[in-house]
């Protein structure tokens, strides 16, 4: 038989994961939506972005142009926005544009440059 | 000689300056700020003011690339002409300077290799742009030892200390570390991860000012990057922040520095993968697609694709 005391902790454990999984499911929880540092895999780097209410994402920089329709990234996950984009080995910097208009800093990058025009470049470094 | 052959001599003598002028930068580049401009609705003779900026580069033998780049940088995130202006005025001035510098090291001083490198003058300039003085880097050369450093890790070695510099650390402590690294025979991509880690690290560097001291005996000892900072990798520490954004940091720091930032390598955990489709190639109208042609249309420009306009690349 279980003890009342045993029945109370369980409980209590069992309505802290329910709430854990609410909070994480149904706001842009930084548990689940940690911003990801661009990083190489097969093919180029993978860029990503969390942004909630974006409709678009591209990343823009000094391999593109700073062309805002080059290189669109895919919506994944809820808020997350990621695509390869194939760049060649060195420093490159860039940022993000959401809806086509906002420039966002990377929330992540392998450092960081001044642009000149008041805000901050990020830099990506590939090997 | 016929009237019309005077008159048609005449003619291609009067087009002559204006053909050369035109075709000494990049066709294709005049021709994407030129749309750019329009598309922001700049008049055209605001945006030829920064073109001359670009022109005069070129005439004074000055690798014109990063110039482009960032005037296209500025009409894309929506800088107005006047905007931008001062800031290509100062980076001809940077690169200019940093050629200067470089013929200094090679001529007498600290370096070796005379032959003009644009690369080196990129990453010089990029240097000085980020904080570095001219009188540093010749400081830096004496530092690397006579004969031992040439114009390019002399512009690795300065752009490495100039992340140093934006850590929080003085120059004059940098100079040691940096000048050291020079010695040990440090390639230009692990001075600039040398530079990276510390800036990464900067609250250690400001928080302890014998932490700097530290790594340079390690430098001594001939230890590269990786492994001099190996040991906060696997305790997790990193003070910076991990690559995180941090402008309360940022705020911090600039007392000394105006270009404070903490980088470093993030989570580098995967994810779906989608390449991406460039729009560019299929504007272009090119038949094949892919990354190999992106890249390939990348290099067509300016032989070294990466960190186009930041002479990024290293080996």
């Amino acid at each position: 038989m279980c003890s009342r005391e045993s029945i109370t902790s369980c409980f209590f454990v069992v309505v802290a994961v329910a709430v854990f999984w609410l909070l994480a499911a149904c706001t842009s929880s930084p548990l689940l939506t940690l911003p990801v540092s661009p990083h190489q895999v097969e093919g180029g780097v993978e860029f990503s972005l969390v942004h909630s209410g974006a409709q678009s994402v591209a990343v823009v920089g000094d391999f593109n142009d700073w062309s805002r329709s080059s290189h669109l990234l895919a919506r994944k996950d809820g808020d997350r926005w990621s695509g390869v984009v194939p760049l060649s080995s060195g420093e490159h910097v860039f940022m993000f544009v959401v809806n086509g208009e906002q420039w966002v800093v990377p929330p992540v990058a392998d450092d960081y440059v001044e642009d000149g025009f008041g805000q901050k470049n990020g830099v990506v470094v590939v090997r | 000689m016929n009237r019309w052959q005077v008159w048609l001599i005449g003619l291609v003598m009067a087009s002559v300056p204006q053909v050369s002028h035109a075709a000494s930068l990049p066709t294709k580049d005049v021709q994407d700020i030129n749309q750019l401009g329009q598309a922001r609705g700049h008049a055209s003779e605001s945006i030829n003011r920064l073109l001359e900026h670009a022109q005069q580069a070129i005439e004074q033998g000055l690798p014109e690339r990063p110039i482009m780049n960032k005037i296209k940088e500025g009409l894309a995130k929506g800088a107005s002409p006047e905007r931008i202006q001062p800031v290509v005025r100062d980076m001809v001035r940077n690169l200019r300077d940093a050629r200067e510098v470089l013929q200094d090291a090679a001529s007498g001083g600290s370096g070796q290799g005379g032959t003009d490198n644009s690369r080196a003058t990129e990453v010089m300039a990029e240097a000085l742009g980020r904080g570095v003085t001219v009188d540093e880097v010749r400081s830096l050369g004496r530092s690397g030892g006579k004969g031992r450093v040439n114009q390019e890790t002399l512009a690795f070695g300065a752009k490495g200390l100039a992340m140093t510099k934006e850590a929080g650390v003085p120059g004059t402590e940098g100079i040691p570390v940096i000048g050291e690294a020079l010695r040990q025979g440090f390639r230009t991509n692990e001075l600039l991860d040398l530079g990276r880690e510390i800036k990464k690290h900067g609250n250690e560097f400001r928080a302890d000012r014998n932490r700097i001291q530290e790594v340079k005996k390690a430098v001594e000892r001939g230890e590269r990057p990786g492994k001099i900072f190996e040991r906060d990798r696997q305790s997790g520490s990193g003070k910076g922040g991990g690559g995180r954004e941090s402008r309360t940091e940022d705020r911090e720091s600039s007392k000394k520095s105006d270009h404070e930032r903490s980088g470093g390598n993030g989570d580098r955990s995967g994810g779906d993968r989608d390449r991406i489709e460039s729009r560019e190639q299929i504007d272009r109208g090119r038949e094949s697609r892919g990354s190999s042609d992106f890249r390939r249309d990348r290099g067509d420009r300016g032989g070294d694709s990466s960190g186009r306009g930041r002479g990024g690349r290293d080996d």
